[in-house]
């Protein structure tokens, strides 16, 4: 069995966003970036699954900008067996990397196709699900629980009310919740090993898809500024604050 | 927020809060910082938190020993718990350069007072077992040291100075600041403050700050990335079995530090190529800031690291944190003054703020409620550097000195990056000549010349290394015919107008040449009978002076002088430094030489010692001044510099059957302390009076005020603690002193040497030292630590060379 | 051109984040056609046409679609789409699964998570975790959007008398499988996903007194965190811990006790809803985000916070 991973660089989940003067989007430059985190437990999961041995290779494939590479690398890193870089300039919508998805999909023929359920970026949360209709697959989104079985995946999903556990047939796409595991740290010996390993890379434009986005966007602002504080006098005051002002308790 | 305040400490990284607590701690709890987002939201939070205690230089060393002291009793005072791991920290060596570093270290260690042991690479092993051993030559432990949690220390000084009555605004922005009446006047975003006192403690933002007031900053920060990883078992074993840590560890030739961090490992290496980052200033509204991390950079280190602590590859990879840190062409400080304006006070360009941050803000507190400092703050002086440090100079050093955070501290290092810069005019004449060049303030100046096949190229040592043979052939030439050195670098400028004879003899402790042509060594002290400043004065005209002082100390002479200067237009500053040359002629043939290249008298009666003349040299005019300082015969030739080939071509050509050759820096060195000839920033300092200097001769406390007579008559009642005294070092073979070399007597600790050399012209190794005063007498055996080794020492009579100075006489 | 709004229910009863979706859907176009996609569930069916707001429902009952599996339901929203203009549902689980499942098929980029309707075609929606927001024009033909229900207040559930119109069945996939659905049954919420949050700093003093976290957490079915400086000293295991080196969290109510609020925490809870300090230090940065800060020593403090919580009839869980 192969397993296709699918990454994204995103800024990193520490950073603090800040909203460009123009509007024109946020603050990219001297920006750390960083795995989108979902994504780390997509790729941990299909090493785990390699490592149990039901599956033969994992993949990782990453769209975006020539620096997505250091994504790719760092699957690699913690166990990934090779990468592919599909290179794409400018915004990317999730319908196109899809759409982009769909062409590595049909060369490399996975079995599985992991994912994060959902990029910190631009929140969409629409990548996997696209991907699977595009290839008339299967789909188990925000997965918390894989079981491989022969020809099936078994997969419990976090929903509102709770945990569902449906059956998927194999070629499947999953994406993952954070829950599903906990994402091993790459050991440097390991990060320089991955250096090593092969990443082939792609151009969008060649693979034949159009890229160019739908949606326009006008302009970014930042969220209404958090309300100034303020300080209570007791704890009864407190109680009364949290039940009646803002009805948190 | 208050509308008046004594002080405005702008930003609240650990440097600025410190330096609030201290203000407040001296009294002055009348102070404001203002902060533009939150406390540490610069560099302070992303910082390791270690405190090293190791530095080369006295000043630094002072002041990261007191940090430390102070550190540990914050929790007491303000409740604040620190997060202050006194884990010890551990300095490797695999080379004997390092260990020579690290014994040279030791003796400024002992004599400022800090503890630090050597270990051998078994006992390394006891500490730090997961320490590969086997190709260490040994080791320093600092027992003393450790680390803090930044962020816990910031707040804990914040407590501190608020418990005093200082007040701290965050969120509030410095708009702008301008000088009134009485001091200066903050804009804020939230308002405006009128203080008598700013200090600069902006970070990252120096230069932007600096910019508010016209000062360019020579601060640029430089990316450092620190590496953590998950738990390691075996540290966890050890934890759990109730084991100490094992200490900060750093691997000083592989350029790493390395400690324990939540039962895993911090790993933060020193690299080349971390480029300067922030070089137009943060962005507005940046807060907690970190870059992308680069480990491909860090590979040669991390292979280190792994190979010294194999554990550190066994386990991954947490987090890498790459944040800005200041820095500075040397990779010290800026903390005092700031130069050309009243009352502005820079605490900037802190590479290892944490550390730096407690002794920064005691002594600032000092100078500014004081009026001067209590150590010699030159190490960190703002005005050490001067409008040569461009953005671009300071991008390329500042790089340079993040890489060199760990490379061996040779005593005569000089690094390459950013040169040349500034050149003499007869820079190409000298290289061909052999020059292996050094930089001083931004100016190529000839070290030593090689000859006779030597490769033209420097060879740092803190033993004696090739060059060594190649001053004595300097020393030699300038003992038994003529030496031509360089010394345009000089700081140079004219005091002139109504008032510029009563305001300089106000300046200066000495009594100012009378008449026309006369030259005095002048001793400039500060308020509180310190030595701040030397000048060669030679009197031009009624009301007319031509001062000479030290290159390096350009900006900071200068700018003493233009403080005290009457701000009425009666004295006139002129700054003669870039237009003015100097080339020195010195041995017994100068007269000569002189006589061959001018049509001018150079016989002793016409032209006499401490006198100048205005003369040609060839085609050139010359103003010559029989004065210089390595004790020979010999002319000052400062000249317009658009002469300078010119006269150096006929002097060479002239001097070419005598003998003449050039000669270098180090060369003067060896021959100045032949001479007990002083340096300020060796054996002049703010830490000493002109008496313990041995400058006696040049005070004249009955001549009328001075700056600094009151304290100095003080200090004379009370006693002076030390006496500079000049030794021979018996039995050298391969080293010399080097300064700050303890020295003993009976094993204890009597004093520090400030200097020393081989002297080529008396065949002795020479030291210049500050000993107690009952010890200082001719003939008293003393001992000396150089490299770790011991020697005996005798006190010699002072200028062991020509002391009646018949030579520089005839 | 009218909208088509897809429900969500569990054959019986309507999802309530249907009824703000509603409330969105109308907001472009009064037209609004509600899908009920169903086994059985003629009653959803029944309700959605007693909204006001609902123009039209159409009812497509079938055996596949009993559970709810986005590959079933795709087929039988596409067959429909060509009449309509917008194809809305709830950014929940639900929604989040089954929409973008539809836009790739009618190649439409899909605008998730909108938060206001500005109009037809011109929505804002939060992006980096509400960090930033953007505004953003669709220029597809068809426009598939999921709403973000907190964002829009639900419609009324009564008054109205909208038409049922019996829908075709769409493709079965046979492609998954519905199993089983569970409730959660952890005692103690998840720290990651908790509702409430409440976290101790080194001002607890002690593993021991963590107890007192404890009682409240229970009482407000809060997860417990922790600083680093608490894991650190030893008083809570580090799987609590909130920060930077730790988890992020961002709860409803997030409440600090004996926390000075040091940045590496801050960056771990600082997008909280609503942010509580308990300090005894006045000064401490913590207050600078709080929205409610108590000045008090909290071995006084969080006592008393349990007797008043005691004294309220319902908690919100």
């Amino acid at each position: 069995m192969k397993i296709l991973v699918a990454v994204k660089r995103v800024i990193d989940y520490n950073v603090q966003i800040r909203v460009k003067d123009d509007g024109s989007g946020v603050v990219t430059e001297n920006v750390k970036m960083s795995t989108n985190p979902p994504d780390d437990n997509a790729i941990e999961e299909a090493v785990k699954i390699k490592e149990s041995g039901k599956a033969k290779e994992v993949v990782a494939v990453s769209v975006g900008e020539e620096k997505a590479q250091e994504t790719v690398r760092k699957a690699l890193a913690v166990g990934a067996d090779r990468g592919i870089l599909v290179k794409a300039e400018g915004a990317l919508e999730p319908l196109a990397v899809s759409k982009i998805l769909q062409k590595i999909v049909e060369k490399e023929k996975p079995d599985l196709v992991f994912m994060g359920k959902q990029a910190i970026d631009d929140d969409c949360n629409q990548t996997g699900q696209m991907l699977a209709a595009l290839l008339k697959w299967p789909q188990a989104t925000f997965a918390s629980k894989i079981d491989v079985k022969d020809k099936s995946l078994e997969v419990t999903r976090e929903i509102d009310e709770g945990l569902e556990t449906i059956e998927v047939n194999i070629p499947a796409i999953v994406t993952c919740d954070l829950r599903l595991n906990e994402p091993r740290y790459a050991s440097l010996p390991n990060i320089m090993k991955a250096k090593k390993k092969p990443i082939e890379q792609l151009n969008a434009s060649d693979l034949g898809v159009d890229t160019k986005p739908r949606i326009e966007q006008i302009k970014v602002e930042e969220p209404p500024k958090r309300k100034a504080g303020i300080k209570v006098a007791s704890v009864e005051e407190l109680v009364q604050k949290l039940k009646n002002e803002a009805k948190v308790i | 927020m208050k509308s008046k305040t004594k002080v405005v400490v702008v930003g609240g990284g650990v440097v600025g809060v410190s330096a609030l607590y201290h203000l407040a701690k001296k009294g002055w709890s009348d102070v404001v910082l203002i902060e533009r987002k939150e406390l540490t939201s610069g560099s302070t939070w992303h910082a390791a938190g270690l405190l090293p205690l190791f530095n080369m230089s006295y000043s630094v060393g002072q002041l990261h020993k007191y940090a430390v002291n102070l550190y540990k009793t914050l929790e007491e005072e303000t409740g604040k718990n620190v997060g202050f791991s006194v884990v010890s920290n551990i300095r490797l060596a695999s080379t004997k350069d390092r260990m020579d570093e690290y014994h040279q270290y030791a003796g400024v260690a002992k004599t400022i007072g800090v503890d630090v042991k050597f270990l051998t690479p078994k006992q390394v092993k006891e500490i730090w077992p997961l320490c590969h051993t086997d190709d260490l030559i040994g080791a320093i432990q600092h027992p003393e040291d450790g680390y803090i949690q930044p962020a816990d220390l910031t707040q804990a000084l914040a407590t501190g100075a608020r418990n005093r009555g200082a007040e701290i605004h965050r969120n509030t922005t410095v708009l702008s600041m301008r000088q009134n009446k009485d001091g200066w006047v903050v804009e804020t975003d939230k308002g405006s403050i009128e203080c008598e006192h700013v200090i600069s403690c902006s970070g990252n933002f120096a230069r932007q700050t600096g910019e508010m007031v016209g000062l360019d900053i020579p601060v640029i920060p430089v990316e450092h990335q620190y590496i953590v990883t998950e738990p390691h078992p075996a540290i966890q074993k050890r934890k759990k079995e109730g084991l100490p840590e094992m200490g900060v560890l750093r691997d000083s030739d592989s350029r790493w530090y390395m400690r324990e961090e939540a039962g895993g490992l911090i790993l933060g290496p020193y690299e080349d190529g971390a480029p300067a980052c922030y070089v137009e200033g943060p962005s507005k509204n940046s807060e907690y800031e970190l870059f992308q991390e680069d480990l491909d950079r860090l590979a040669p280190h991390i292979e280190g690291a792994i190979h010294r602590v194999p554990a550190f590859g066994e386990v991954g990879v947490k987090k890498v944190y790459n944040g800005a840190i200041c820095y500075t062409p040397d990779g010290n400080p800026i903390v005092g003054p700031a130069w050309g304006l009243k009352n502005f006070w820079i605490n900037e360009g802190h590479s290892f703020g944490i550390t730096a941050a407690g002794g920064a803000g005691w002594q600032l507190a000092e100078w500014i409620i004081d009026g001067e400092p209590t150590i010699d703050m030159l190490g960190v002086e703002p005005r050490r550097y001067g409008n040569y440090a461009t953005k671009s100079y300071l991008k390329a050093k500042n790089e340079e000195a993040y890489s060199h955070v760990f490379i061996v501290h040779y005593p005569d290092e000089e690094r390459p990056a950013a040169r040349p810069l500034r050149t003499s005019p007869c820079y190409e004449r000298m290289k061909k000549l052999g020059a292996v060049f050094g930089q001083k303030f931004g100016w190529e100046r000839p070290n030593f010349f090689a000859t006779d096949g030597m490769e033209q190229k420097d060879d740092w040592s803190f033993r004696r290394s090739k060059w060594f043979d190649a001053i004595k052939k300097e020393c030699e030439n300038v003992k038994k015919n003529v030496g031509l050195l360089d010394m345009t670098a000089f700081a140079k400028c004219r005091i002139k107008g109504p008032k510029a004879e009563e305001f300089l003899d106000y300046l200066v402790a000495n009594k100012l040449p009378k008449k026309i042509g006369r030259i005095n060594l002048c001793h400039a002290l500060n308020t509180k009978g310190g030595v701040h400043s030397e000048f060669t004065i030679m009197k031009e005209a009624e009301n007319s002076y031509y001062l000479v002082s030290a290159g390096a100390n350009l900006r900071l002479d200068h700018d003493w002088i233009q403080k005290w200067m009457p701000t009425d237009g009666s004295v006139i500053f002129e700054d003669l430094t870039n237009s003015n040359g100097v080339l020195v002629v010195a041995g017994p043939k100068a007269r000569e030489l002189m006589q061959r290249v001018s049509t001018d008298d150079y016989s002793n009666e016409n032209f006499k010692w401490l006198t100048a003349k205005n003369v040609n040299v060839g085609y050139a005019p010359v103003n010559a001044m029989r004065v210089n300082f390595v004790g020979e015969l010999g002319w000052e030739l400062h000249h317009p510099i658009e002469y300078q080939n010119h006269i150096f071509d006929k002097l060479m050509e002239a001097g070419k059957d005598l003998g003449i050759k050039p000669f270098g820096i180090r060369a003067m060195n060896s021959l100045r302390i032949e001479k007990s000839y002083k340096l300020v920033g060796t054996e002049l300092s703010i830490e000493y009076s002109p008496y313990e200097s041995g400058l006696d001769r040049f005070v004249h406390p009955n001549k009328g005020n001075f700056i600094g007579l009151e304290a100095l008559n003080k200090w004379r009642e009370k006693g002076f603690d030390n006496k500079l005294v000049t030794l021979e070092v018996h039995d050298t073979t391969d080293s010399d002193v080097l300064g700050n070399n303890p020295i003993y007597k009976d094993d204890k600790v009597v004093g520090r040497a400030t200097g020393g050399e081989y002297g080529f012209r008396l065949d002795k190794s020479i030291a210049l030292a500050m000993v107690k005063p009952d010890l200082a007498n001719v003939g008293e055996k003393l001992k000396v630590d150089i490299l770790g080794k011991m020697y005996e020492a005798t006190i010699l009579e002072e200028s062991p060379y020509d002391s009646e100075n018949k030579l520089l006489r005839a | 051109m009218s909208v088509l709004l897809i429900s969500e229910h569990n054959n019986k009863e309507l999802k309530p984040f249907t009824l703000n979706a509603i409330t969105a859907a109308s907001k472009i176009n009064e037209d609004v056609h509600v899908l009920v996609l169903g086994h059985n569930s003629d009653s959803v069916a029944k309700l959605v046409s007693e909204v006001p707001n609902v123009k039209k429902v159409v009812h497509i009952n079938d055996t596949i679609y009993e559970n709810y599996l986005a590959e079933n339901y795709t087929s039988a929203i596409i067959n429909l789409s060509k009449d309509y203009s917008h194809i809305i549902c709830s950014a929940n689980t639900f929604g989040k699964n089954l929409m973008p499942r539809v836009a790739a098929l009618l190649d439409v980029s899909q605008v998730s998570d909108i938060t206001k309707v500005i109009s037809s075609d011109t929505f804002l929606r939060p992006i980096y975790a509400g960090n930033a927001f953007a505004t953003v024009k669709s220029s597809d033909k068809i426009k598939c959007i999921t709403v973000r229900p907190t964002s829009f207040d639900p419609a009324p559930t009564t008054g109205g008398s909208a038409e049922i119109q019996t829908g075709e069945v769409g493709d079965s996939t046979n492609l998954s499988k519905f199993i089983k659905k569970e409730e959660i049954k952890s005692d103690r919420p998840e720290l990651g996903t908790a509702r409430v949050v409440i976290s101790g700093g080194r001002g607890m003093q002690s593993g021991e007194n963590f107890k007192l976290i404890t009682a409240v957490a229970d009482k407000l079915n809060a997860a417990i965190g922790a600083s680093r400086a608490a894991v650190d000293a030893g008083y809570i295991t580090n799987d609590h811990q909130v920060g930077q080196t730790g988890k992020v969290v961002v709860p409803d109510l997030y409440i600090a006790v004996g926390i000075s609020g040091a940045i590496q925490h801050l960056a771990g809870m600082k997008e909280s809803k609503v942010i509580v300090a308990i300090n005894k230090d006045g000064e401490a940065p913590i207050f600078s985000v709080a929205d409610y800060g108590l000045e008090a020593d909290l071995f006084d403090a969080l006592p008393k916070f349990l007797e008043e919580l005691n004294k309220l009839n319902t908690i919100q869980k």
